[in-house]
């Protein structure tokens, strides 16, 4: 079963005001930590849910689901880390970002850039990203990139 | 017996170290896996089996690379092995970082199926460096995948 912990806890409160603080919105996602088999179960039963063939089922067994590490399930407003992978502060960031955000397509890069934005953390964005987007504040203002993020419709159309 | 190549001598002529595109493929994917079957390293490089052996070969000769007793090769325990390996570690970082930047960069603009192709093969050139090196990038990508099927199945 997926756990809490005091030292999550205190994560998880540093981490929402954080994104409160920049996105003026506050995730209510459940944030819980759980091993690595259970994020296996948990997401092929999210797979289940599409009738997949079963080949496309063992691709992402064996190519896709080894790499997650943690994830924001919209069917029940959790997010699951992976213990001692996951539970860290720039995924557990990003993912409280994608819980609240609206924009789609496209809608990684401006999340990297936001996640950038509270972690200042160069690891969680290509160089390349961060130089476009740095235009993009420049030209747009930080306020129009979080507006874009949390309003329905391309997430780079500004 | 095969000389140990001199670093200081032959320092300006590492283009006959680091060798052909063949030789260089190999060299990544052993520095990405640590070890492999010829077979191996020709499905991952996209070579046939006789050009994996040729450039194991070679590489041996230059006491690169080592066969293990269970038939799988590495890198040898030489300095210069361990220099280039060292080097090939930044280098394949570039790479990869590339990869995943050129995949991310159009993943909402190419056909679903390219798409999976181009990450499979990411996957299965340099698994172990992805997870170590590119974790919160691969569960982006990963999670995308996964998104994709909620939103658009």
């Amino acid at each position: 079963m997926p756990w809490t912990s005091n030292t999550l806890e205190t994560l998880v409160s540093q981490a929402l005001a954080a994104v409160t603080q920049i996105l003026q919105v506050q995730p209510n996602a459940i944030v819980l930590v759980c091993t690595k088999q259970e994020m296996t179960q948990k997401v092929i039963a999210e797979l289940a849910t599409y009738q997949l063939s079963q080949a496309r089922l063992e691709w992402y067994k064996q190519s896709v689901i080894p790499f997650i590490i943690g994830k924001y399930f919209l069917q029940n407003n959790e997010i699951w880390l992976v213990d001692g992978k996951g539970d860290k502060w720039e995924v557990l960031i990003h993912e409280l970002l994608h819980s609240v955000q609206k924009c789609r397509p496209n809608r990684e890069r401006i999340t990297d850039y936001l996640t950038f934005k509270l972690t200042q953390d160069p690891t969680t964005i290509d160089p390349r990203i961060l130089t476009e987007w740095n235009q993009l504040e420049q030209d747009y203002g930080l306020k129009a990139i979080i507006a874009r993020f949390l309003r329905q419709g391309d997430c780079e159309e500004f | 017996m095969t000389e140990t190549p001199s670093i200081d001598s032959d320092i300006h002529n590492l283009d006959r170290y680091l060798g052909s595109p063949s030789s260089q493929k190999v060299l990544q994917l052993l520095t990405c896996w640590e070890t492999l079957s010829v077979k191996e390293i020709a499905l991952k490089a996209a070579l046939s089996e006789s050009q994996v052996h040729v450039t194991l070969n070679r590489l041996e000769k230059l006491d690169l690379v080592v066969k293990q007793a269970w038939g799988k090769y590495s890198f040898s325990n030489s300095k210069f092995a361990s220099l280039l390996k060292t080097a090939y570690s930044a280098i394949l970082e570039q790479i990869i970082g590339n990869e995943i930047y050129q995949l991310t960069k159009q993943m909402d603009n190419i056909p679903r199926e390219t798409l999976e192709a181009q990450y499979s093969k990411i996957v299965d050139q340099w698994g172990p460096l992805l997870s170590a090196k590119f974790s919160f990038q691969m569960n982006e990508l990963a999670g995308f995948f996964v998104e994709f099927e909620q939103y658009f199945t």
